[in-house]
Order: structure tokens, then C-alpha cells, then sequence
């Protein structure tokens, strides 16, 4: 759902481009953009990466790539696993029929080739032979039934992967290497979602639909390892809070990897695991902590790399209609002065150590061209704020405070869940300049779940709260984190309690449009709406800076999570 | 026997207090506010999923129903499943007690060797600086909050002994002998076990030299004084036989604790024991897994404390009824 | 300076009453004058701080992490904000902590020890079971757990700290109470006919005061104790600054990678002072007024050792 779910955690330094982009210009621009506080000169990432040692030295291979974070396996059942790092390894230990490449553009993992029908709604995929790491053959069969699995269960058991195959109907597998999905109406963003539609073993999951399908939830791979995979690796050895070891997987129907196996060590500890990096202990860190990137200064042992990434932080309204209190709040004069209020350049500055950037969408800059450019954050503007709200009927009171037109004072919690990094400078910034505006916020931090419960409080009808902070984590598509906001997400994803039937119409036709230019347009067309019905304010979009060590070369980090490249092409280079 | 009788009395005593805790444990978090349903996440579900789960485990049976199911499911030696992760809470917990046992008991054993040095130091060298000395650095790190001070053997240390983790996980991969990998477990529990050493060995300090002062005041010692045997010789022969009852019930009573207490010293130097495990269900709401860990912990103090009264028995044969 | 033994401590007789006893104790041993000083010295910072601290406490006033220099003692954090400012204000809050939670677990355990040790029979077997019971409860695990589940505000931290510590004190009370009531006037009160309140309030309780007192003062010291490892994992109220705070702000903003070692330093050094001024003196008091109890009195504060002494009385 948040920051620890989903999703990789790498992206682009391209600012650029998918699959209509302009190739040249990402090159240029991502050398010019991505600078990183430490003096270490930053890698030209379009041309990294390629199979001839680019650092200078010729390719060794072997070894184990020992790689640290702080983000946990929470487990290796592809139904219940939530966070970010479960789904980096699922990407590398199962097949997927397409992953991004290079400049985000769409190559084939298992997929061979593919091609449409005319009428858009049959997709043919041939598929690579291979097999499974116990030695059974992997075929299109596998993925029919992955499919059609998925689909039978998609309200309970497979509600997790579900979304990536909405509009699918059924699969099938003519033969062998062939693998059919039927749509029920043309999707303009198949491959996208598909780079998340992981391929399991048939012959070890069949016997868990028990229970309608509730068994697929119990399976415990940890508990059978090493897995049956069908990716690049498998895994032999998980410490959920530990180590996990994965090791070439020798039926893998790709390029065989140049290391022997991959670790992984988790952190809980920032501070220790920069330190095993510094020590030799690691070789690379997917994130490394903000307060540290200047400690690498100087030191040309490492490789850093600043990211521009996914993670959008927002300030939030409770935009429910039918809220009993403080319906000031769901007066968009009151929410455009707060706007003004806010002070995002100093968020970036103390929360985040400069290596955050204000935007005005929940659509990552990184995305390309699926932000819309037009939107700007408010500039941070006390006096026009303050006009605003006195223009707006809500004078002061005697004591500094507004008071809203039932003579009430202007005073309101703001929930804040622990698990976001920097959340308490990035609110005490908020809080200083809401003070200026004559309106009294006070934090309330709350555990992640607890603070989901209360934003959705009372059973996710959106009755009680006024304001929160959190923030969303996207992919390259803008398709998920335009949906969070849908009337149907009420005690699904959503955390504002907005509902808007044209904005979901929008929702509805864009994730049918197939011309890009179109689609464009209808995802810019929403954007415009939430900046104008503000039941966000975006805050800042950070940054990501990943670190290893200067031995080590092809680990495309703007690929984390989206390929198996970053683990198939990485290799020690002579020196 | 009056001996006998104490036995008896300690242990219907234990016996009682287990149960308790057992329903306190129960009443905690069933009765605490907030679903615990909510963590048995799902994205986009319906609600008659939700409701399934729910059922699935027994959360919608009425309170007394399920305590009787959890009382049941102890007697079986089942302490539940997971939220998280579905596996049994048994097995969760296993491997992270099995870590932090060692490293407490490490921990207490420097504690000991600091403490009866220090206390040993302070009693014979009573009223002079090292005695005073002795004292204030104890009484010194004894003031000092547990993360604190990890945080400074951290900072001093970092670069030179392994800061985190109980082992080195890539150290299978270069074919280690056994003492390889038991030099390796050890220099990672070493900070840790440092750090709890230090902050509570004033403690044993003190409590070995209040029992020294007892016995070096009295007349025969002063006999061998002037007899000219070794100080050393003297102490370990009379003095602290003295000490061994208030140190041997101090650390069967400490290490009860200890498991539970750990948490802040796992929590600094990434130590996957249980109270980093307790730490993490907290945050995550899942009732199973703090349910069984307390659990643990409840019954490793009861243990203790039984240890310890047992002890008692043994040692000072004035306890009766 | 000798801790364990008073040899010219005055032998208790009705001639001194107890009260002129504990001063002329703080006054005799150095180690409890200097407890009581260095007390009073940050206890004075802390009611001061708002007037007396240099900088705002929410205030950046340079670069983040920057080291201690003329202007800034102590550096700046990783907000950029001046520590010497917020260990002033931290006082505030840890002291708070410490003194409110003493008084509620003072308040919870005095009353059970004095109704368990006055009243015997069954009340005491209720109050003394429900005292030995709570003893197989892990105090720091449940402390995070009743944190988690009840909120983090710091009126919710004082009662939870409070509420899991009182069983020392109750402990301590009762068996006082118990020898307190055996007193010559006592009984006299009562053949005289005197109520039971009557007695409690101005026989027994003025007697058993002192040592009450001492009690408050050790667990001021293990309050604040409890605080820093709450706030050091995460329960501390967030909007407030306290020791505890400071240091695991400092930890979480990976102070130690950053080289920022005067953003962890100072408070810990801080709560190791306060700790120790408590501990002194309140030792020192409860030494002068209850001699008997001599072995392992630090051990109060971590682990639950019943002391010989105490057994005796059972």
C-alpha cells in the first residue's frame, strides 16, 4: 500500500520516457539531473550496464552480490506478501512475460515475441523454454493456469495480484510456447501491468486451491526451500529478518547470470548496514540512508547514484461530503491557503536533507510523460494565504486562531503513521506555517495500521478524521496511483474518502485507451481535477541514492525491481 | 519437613502465577482496542473475505469462547499462527529465543566477572579511593540508559567488531570449520552482551562487597591477615562464600528478566532475538506473535524466580515457614 | 564515601523522630547532598528552559548535523536545530516523566501497602497476590505494547510507567506498615478506640512517609529510565522533547554515519546524572530510615530480587 509496499524501490534517472518517448535526449538529461551530494561522478546510466565491463575492466565472473536494505521479505507467498522487497524477489525468481529494459522501454523476460489481434483484445505471446528449478519443464501451461487462477479468486485468495490482470477474461496455451490472454475490452496498458503478473509452477500450487481457493493464501514457500522457481534464481536459504540467499537457477530460460548467487541481508539498523558497506561487508545498499550520502564524500571506493523516484508525499483532506465536523476543511478556499502555507522547499531541506524536489502531482516526474506538466506546486506565499482566508470569511480571533463561520476555532489533528521517514520535520514544517495562517495543527502519530483505521474511522466510512500525512509510491504506469482515489476504494486503498463519478469515469476510460497520445490526455485531464478538488496537497517527491562499491559493475539500479537484469548482467570487474 | 513445605508453597505458587499471566496474557490482547482482524491485511478484498478470515481465526467467536480455545490450544503445546505470516508462533519464536538466550547469558556472565572484581576491589580496599572509585564507575554505567550506551560502544567499535546481526551470513560460502563459525557468533554477541555486562554488573558489585564487609570485619580473616596469607587466598576461601547467595539469586532472578529486557540492547545492534521479535509484532498488530512471546516471557521469569526460591532453600537454610 | 554501611548513624530510639532523622542523613553523607544538589541544579534548568534556552527549540539555525562551535556548544541535530537548547528543554519533559510517574506508581503502591500491611488477612492476601503476580509481567514488553495499543500521549506514558511499577513501593509499604502497626502507640490508638482512618492517617502514615518518600526519589531514577527506552523505540509522544527523544532522533537520523556524535552524546550523559543525583539521595534516605534493607538496593530498579531482609518479614 505504501512506501514498503509495493514496488521497487529504483527508477529512473532518465526523467524520461516510455514507450513514446524520445530516446536521445534521456541520456543527456539523466547525466544532468542526477547529481548527487557526494563528489563521485555519476555513471551515463542509458549506455551502463551493457555486457562489456563499462568501468574499465574486463568481466569476473562468480562470486556472491551482497546486497543490504532495510526493507524485509515479509513473504515468499506471492498472496500475501505486501512489501516492496517480496516483490523485487518475486520479479527475479519467477518468469514474467515482459520487464522494462533500457530507457523503460518494454523488452521480453519470458516473452519471445508478441502481437495483438486487430480488435485489441487477444494478446499472443510466445514463450521461452525452460524449466523450473526441480527440473519440470516450464510451458505456456503454467502461465494459462497462473492466469485463470488468479481470476477464479481475484475477490479473496489472489485479491493481492488481481488488479494486474484487470480486464483479463481467460488464458490458454495452445501449445507449449504459446500463451493467449483474451481481454473483455482493449487495455492500453498490457505490458505495464503484465510486468507484474508473475508466473507460478502449476504443478506445486494446484494442490492448494482447497478451502475455494483459501488454501493458496496458507502456503508457506519458507518453509520448502529451496523454491520451485522459474526465474533467474531461486531461493535456498530466507531469514525473514536475516539473510536470503538465492542461487542460479540452471533451467533459466535467459541469459545465464555472471554471479553465482545473490544475498541479501537485511538491516535494521541504518547506521550498521552503511557501515558493512563501507567495511567491504556488502557490495551494494538498494537505499542508502539520506543523512549518510555525505559521509561518502571524498571516498572513491564507492559508486553513488541519486534517483529520481516514485515516492510522493501528501498532505491529506478528509474529502467526504458527508463528514459531520469541520466541514470548513471541505472548503477548497480554506484548502488553497494551507496550500500557500506550506513551505515544500524547507520539507526538502530538513526532512529529506535536500534530496527531495516539491511537485504538485501524485504522478512521479519520473514517470515522464504521464505527469502533467501544467500543474505546479503553490508557491509558498504567507501574505496571499492569509488573504485568501480572510477574503474567504474566516477571521481571527482574539487569540491569533481562525474561527471557521460557526465560530469554532481553527484548531485540528493531523494523522501521521510512523513508518514514513522524515514525517515529523516534514510535519513540524507544516505546523510552523499553518501558525502563520492562524490555524492550529497538532500531531497525532499512530503505527501504520492503526493510523490507516483511524483515517477510515468509523469502518471505513471516513466519518471522523480531518487531516493525515502520508505518502504513495507508483510505478512507471500511472494506472495504480490514479486509482487509490476511485469511490470504489473506500476501505480498499483509499486514505482521502474522495468520490468523484467523473473522475472514475476518467479512471475507466483511461485503462481502456490504447493510443498513448489519447490515454495521455484523459490521465492529465484527472490530474487537473484532484489539483483543483485538493484532497491532497503533493509535498515533495524524493530521491533515491543507491551505493556500491566500485568493483562492481551492470546493476542497472534504475531497473530495481522492474527486470531481472539488475541481477542477471551484474559482475565483478577486474581491476 | 519444613523444607518440604517451602518446596510445596513455591511451587503452587509458580503454578498460580503462570496461570494468571496466561489469562492476563489473553485479556490483553483480545480485550485491547483496535481490530486485530485489520491485520490480517488484503488488499482490495471483499468483505466476505475479510469475514472469512476472520472466522478462520476465531475471531468472531465471543471472548470467552476463544479464551477457552487459546487455553486449549496452550495445553497442546499450540500457541496459534502468525497474522503475518501464517506460520506458527512456536516456530517464529524458536530461532529468535535460541539467539537471545546466549547472549544474555553472556551478558550476565560479564556482569558477574566485572561486578565481584569491582565489589571485591571496593570491600577490601573499604574507605580508600578504590573503594569510593569502584563505587561511582559501577554506580556510573548502572545511570546509563542500556541504548545509550550500545549506541557508544557502536560509535567506538564500528570497523573493528561487528555491529549488528548474530553471524556473518556470507560466511557459509567460504567453507568455515565449526570454530570458524563459533568465533564469528561470538564476536557479533559481543557488543551486545558488553553492553548489558556493563550497565548491570553494579549490581554484583555492590552486592558482593555488602557481603564481603560482612564476613572481612570478623575476627578469624583478621587472624589470617596477620598471618601473612595471600588476599586473594583469603577472600575467595571465606569472604565471598558469603557473597554466593545474594549473587546466585541475583542472576537466576536477572536472567528471567533479562530475556524480556534485551529488547532495547537487540533493538541498537540489529540482534534478531525475541524482543526485537515482540518489537516488530507490536508494530504490525499481530496478536498471535505477541500473545506467544509473552508468553515466553512470562514463563521464563516465573522460572526463574522458582529457580531462585528453590536456591534460597538451598543456601540459606534459615528460610522455613 | 561508603554506601552500604552508617557507622555513625544514630541508633533509632522516639527521642529523634524520623523526619529529624532523614535531614541529618542528607546532611551527613556527602553522596546524598550531592544527589540533592545536582537534582535541584537540573530541576531549575527545566522550569527555566523556555526563558533560559538560547535558541527555539523548533528553530533551524544552521546547516543539519553541524559540530559543536562557539555559538552552538553542543552543535545542532539533524533538523538543524541547537541541542544545547533542546537538552534544556528535553529536561522538562524527562523530569516531568520521571516525577509524575514516581508520584502515580508512589500513589498506587503506597495505598496497597498500607491497606495490605495495616489490614493483614484477606485484604492483604487480594493486595499481596495481585502484587506477586504482576511481578512474572515483562515490564518493557508490556510498557511498548500498552503504549502501542492505548497511545502515546505523554499523560498515557506517566500512568502506563506508573502503573507497572507500583508493585516495589506496595511491596516496600506493607512490610513497614506491617511493623509500624505493631508500634506501642499504635496499639494504644487502638485500644483507645480510634477509627481505622484515623489511625492511618496520623499514626501510620506519617511514620511510613519518609520511607515513602526515598521510594518516589529511586523511582524518579527509573522512570526516566523507562522513558528513554520508550521513546527509543518509537512510543515517545511525538510532538514533545525528552532525553529519550534526542536520542533516538539522533538514531534514526543515522547521527552516527553522519559522524554527529554531540547529537547522542549529552543525553545520555544527562539522564546518567539525573539517575545517579536519585538514586544517592534516595538510597541514602532509605538506608537512614529502614537499615535492615541493605542488600542489592539498585537491584530495585532493574530486576525484582527480594532482598533477604525483606524475606525475613514476609
Amino acid at each position: 500500500m505504501r512506501t514498503r509496499v509495493l514496488l521497487i524501490a529504483a527508477l529512473a534517472a532518465a526523467a524520461a520516457i516510455l514507450a513514446a518517448g524520445c530516446g536521445g535526449g534521456g541520456a543527456e538529461e539523466s547525466a544532468a539531473t542526477a547529481t548527487t551530494g557526494a563528489e563521485t561522478p555519476l555513471p551515463d546510466t542509458s549506455t551502463e550496464g551493457a555486457t562489456t565491463g563499462e568501468a574499465g575492466g574486463e568481466i569476473v565472473k562468480g562470486g556472491i552480490l551482497r546486497i543490504g536494505s532495510t526493507d524485509h521479505i515479509d513473504s515468499l507467498n506471492p498472496f500475501v506478501a505486501f512489501n516492496a522487497q517480496a516483490y523485487v524477489a518475486f520479479v527475479m525468481i519467477y518468469p514474467v512475460l515482459v520487464q522494462y529494459g533500457p530507457g523503460y522501454e518494454f523488452e521480453g523476460d519470458w516473452a519471445e515475441s508478441w502481437e495483438v489481434s486487430a480488435d485489441g483484445l487477444v494478446w499472443t505471446f510466445a514463450v521461452k523454454p525452460g524449466q523450473w528449478s526441480d527440473g519440470t519443464p516450464l510451458t505456456a501451461e503454467d502461465g494459462a493456469w497462473s492466469c485463470n487462477t488468479i481470476i477464479q479468486y481475484k475477490s479473496g485468495p489472489t485479491a493481492n495480484l488481481a488488479p494486474f490482470l484487470s480486464h483479463v477474461k481467460e488464458c490458454s496455451a495452445p501449445d507449449p510456447q504459446t500463451l493467449v490472454m483474451t481481454y473483455d475490452q482493449p487495455v492500453g496498458n498490457v505490458l505495464p501491468q503484465l510486468q507484474q503478473f508473475f508466473i507460478l509452477p502449476k504443478h506445486v500450487w494446484e494442490q492448494h486451491l482447497g478451502n475455494s481457493g483459501k488454501d493458496l493464501k496458507k502456503v508457506k514457500p519458507e518453509d520448502d526451500l529451496p523454491l520451485v522457481a522459474g526465474g533467474a534464481f531461486t531461493i535456498t536459504k530466507h531469514e525473514k529478518k536475516g539473510t536470503t540467499i538465492y542461487e542460479k537457477n540452471p533451467g533459466f530460460y535467459g541469459p545465464e547470470p555472471y554471479v553465482d548467487a545473490v544475498g541479501l541481508q537485511i538491516f535494521t539498523n541504518e547506521d550498521a548496514m552503511v557501515a558493512a558497506l563501507k567495511s567491504g561487508d556488502l557490495d551494494t545498499v538498494d537505499e542508502l540512508p539520506l543523512h549518510a550520502v555525505d559521509s561518502f564524500e571524498g571516498n572513491d571506493d564507492f559508486v553513488l547514484e541519486r534517483l529520481e523516484w516514485f515516492q510522493v508525499n501528501n498532505f491529506i483532506f478528509n474529502s467526504n461530503p458527508k463528514k459531520p465536523e469541520n466541514t470548513e476543511l471541505l472548503d477548497l478556499k480554506v484548502r488553497e491557503a494551507i496550500a500557500h502555507a506550506i513551505d515544500r522547499q524547507a520539507i526538502a531541506d530538513t526532512a529529506y536533507a535536500g534530496y527531495a524536489t516539491p511537485v504538485a502531482s501524485i504522478v512521479a516526474p519520473v514517470t515522464g510523460e504521464w505527469m502533467n506538466p501544467n500543474l505546479q506546486p503553490e508557491p509558498f506565499d504567507l501574505d496571499l494565504a492569509n488573504q485568501i482566508l480572510d477574503d474567504a470569511g474566516y477571521p481571527r480571533g482574539s487569540d491569533g486562531i481562525r474561527v471557521n463561520k460557526d465560530g469554532e476555532k481553527m484548531e485540528y489533528e493531523v494523522i501521521t503513521p510512523t513508518g514514513v521517514q522524515g514525517i515529523n520535520r516534514e510535519f513540524e514544517v507544516v505546523r510552523t506555517g499553518l501558525e502563520q495562517i492562524g490555524i492550529t495543527v497538532t500531531q497525532k502519530a499512530l503505527d501504520d495500521t492503526t493510523a490507516f483505521e483511524e483515517i477510515g474511522a468509523p469502518d471505513w466510512q471516513y466519518l471522523s478524521f480531518d487531516m493525515a500525512m502520508w505518502d504513495w509510491v507508483g510505478y512507471l504506469d500511472p494506472d495504480f496511483v490514479l486509482s487509490i482515489v476511485g469511490c470504489d476504494q473506500y476501505g480498499g486503498w483509499s486514505d482521502t474518502g474522495y468520490c468523484n463519478p467523473e473522475y472514475d469515469k476518467l479512471y475507466q476510460e483511461q485503462g481502456v485507451t490504447v493510443g498513448q497520445e489519447a490515454r495521455k490526455e484523459i490521465v492529465w485531464k484527472m490530474q487537473e481535477i484532484l489539483y483543483d478538488d485538493r484532497p491532497y496537497i503533493q509535498l515533495v517527491v524524493l530521491d533515491q541514492v543507491t551505493a556500491h562499491a566500485k568493483g562492481w559493475d551492470g546493476l542497472w539500479p534504475e531497473l530495481g525491481g522492474f527486470s531481472k537484469r539488475p541481477w542477471v548482467e551484474a559482475h565483478q570487474v577486474a581491476s | 519437613m519444613r523444607g518440604t513445605n517451602y518446596v510445596v508453597k513455591r511451587t503452587l505458587f509458580a503454578l498460580m502465577t503462570l496461570l494468571v499471566a496466561v489469562t492476563l496474557n489473553f485479556v490483553l490482547f483480545r480485550a485491547a482496542p483496535g481490530d486485530p482482524a485489520s491485520a490480517l491485511r488484503c488488499r482490495a478484498c471483499t468483505p466476505e473475505f475479510k469475514e472469512a478470515q476472520r472466522k478462520e481465526f476465531g475471531l468472531d467467536k465471543s471472548k470467552l469462547e476463544q479464551y477457552g480455545i487459546y487455553v486449549k490450544q496452550l495445553a497442546q503445546g499450540n500457541l496459534g499462527s502468525s497474522f503475518s505470516s501464517r506460520r506458527p508462533v512456536w516456530e517464529e519464536l524458536k530461532d529468535p529465543l535460541l539467539n537471545t538466550l546466549p547472549m544474555v547469558a553472556l551478558g550476565t556472565i560479564f556482569s558477574i566477572v566485572f561486578g565481584i572484581a569491582s565489589g571485591v576491589v571496593a570491600a577490601w580496599r573499604r574507605g580508600t579511593v578504590a573503594d569510593w572509585g569502584n563505587l561511582s564507575v559501577s554506580l556510573f554505567f548502572y545511570s546509563l540508559p542500556t541504548q545509550w550506551l550500545g549506541l557508544m560502544l557502536v560509535i567506538v567499535f564500528a570497523g573493528v567488531l561487528p555491529i549488528s546481526g548474530i553471524s556473518d551470513p556470507f560466511l557459509e560460502f567460504t567453507d568455515p570449520s565449526w570454530w570458524d563459525t563459533f568465533v564469528d557468533r561470538l564476536k557479533h554477541m559481543l557488543l551486545p552482551s558488553m553492553t548489558l555486562g556493563l550497565v548491570l554488573y553494579g549490581d554484583y558489585a555492590l552486592v558482593t562487597r555488602s557481603a564481603l564487609l560482612q564476613t572481612l570485619g570478623e575476627d578469624y580473616i583478621l587472624t589470617a591477615r596477620a598471618k601473612g596469607l595471600g588476599a586473594w587466598r583469603i577472600v575467595r576461601r571465606h569472604a565471598l562464600r558469603n557473597a554466593l547467595l545474594p549473587v546466585s539469586t541475583l542472576i537466576a532472578i536477572s536472567l528471567g528478566y533479562l530475556v524480556g529486557g534485551a529488547i532495547l540492547v537487540e533493538a541498537v545492534f540489529s540482534y534478531p532475538g525475541i524482543g526485537l521479535e515482540v518489537y516488530d509484532a507490536v508494530f504490525e498488530r499481530d496478536y498471535p506473535m505477541l500473545q506467544g512471546a509473552f508468553l515466553l516471557l512470562m514463563l521464563s521469569v516465573v522460572l526463574a524466580n522458582y529457580v531462585a526460591d528453590l536456591l534460597y532453600l538451598k543456601l540459606d537454610p534459615r528460610i522455613s515457614e | 564515601m561508603s554506601l552500604a554501611a552508617h557507622p555513625d548513624e544514630t541508633p533509632r530510639t522516639p527521642v529523634v523522630s524520623r523526619r529529624q532523622q532523614t535531614w541529618l542523613a542528607v546532611r551527613r553523607q556527602p553522596a546524598a547532598a550531592t544527589g540533592a544538589v545536582v537534582l535541584l541544579l537540573f530541576v531549575l534548568v527545566a522550569v527555566l528552559a523556555p526563558y533560559v534556552a538560547p535558541y527555539g527549540q523548533r528553530e533551524k539555525v544552521g546547516d543539519l548535523f553541524a559540530s559543536p562551535s562557539g555559538a552552538h556548544p553542543f552543535g545542532l541535530d539533524d533538523g538543524g536545530v541547537d541541542m544545547l537548547t533542546l537538552m534544556m528543554h528535553g529536561a522538562r519533559i524527562s523530569l516531568l516523566v520521571g516525577f509524575a510517574a514516581a508520584a502515580v506508581a508512589m500513589l498506587i503502591g503506597g495505598t496497597v501497602g498500607l491497606l495490605s500491611g495495616y489490614f493483614g488477612g484477606k485484604i492483604d492476601a487480594l493486595l499481596s497476590g495481585v502484587t506477586n503476580y504482576m511481578i512474572a509481567i515483562p515490564d518493557i514488553p508490556l510498557i511498548l505494547v500498552a503504549a502501542a495499543l492505548f497511545g502515546r500521549s505523554l499523560t498515557n506514558i506517566i500512568v502506563i510507567i506508573g502503573a507497572i511499577y507500583w508493585t516495589y513501593t506496595a511491596r516496600i509499604i506493607r512490610a513497614e506498615v506491617k511493623s509500624v502497626r505493631e508500634r506501642v502507640y499504635v496499639k494504644r490508638a487502638r485500644s483507645l478506640g480510634a477509627s481505622n482512618a484515623r489511625i492511618i492517617l496520623r499514626h501510620v502514615l506519617p511514620q511510613v512517609a519518609p520511607l515513602l518518600v526515598a521510594q518516589t526519589v529511586l523511582f524518579v531514577a527509573y522512570a526516566i529510565f523507562a522513558e528513554t527506552s520508550i521513546a527509543f523505540l518509537g512510543l515517545g509522544d511525538p510532538s514533545l522533547i525528552s532525553w529519550g527523544k534526542l536520542i533516538e532522533n539522533a538514531f534514526e537520523a543515522n547521527a552516527i554515519t553522519a559522524g554527529a556524535w554531540w547529537a547522542i552524546v549529552p543525553p545520555g550523559f544527562a539522564v546518567a546524572f539525573v539517575v545517579l543525583a536519585c538514586t544517592m539521595l534516595g538510597r541514602t534516605l532509605e538506608d537512614a530510615l529502614n537499615p535492615r534493607l541493605r542488600v542489592g538496593h539498585l537491584s530495585v530498579h532493574r530486576f525484582r530480587v527480594r532482598r533477604l531482609a525483606a524475606k525475613e518479614q514476609e
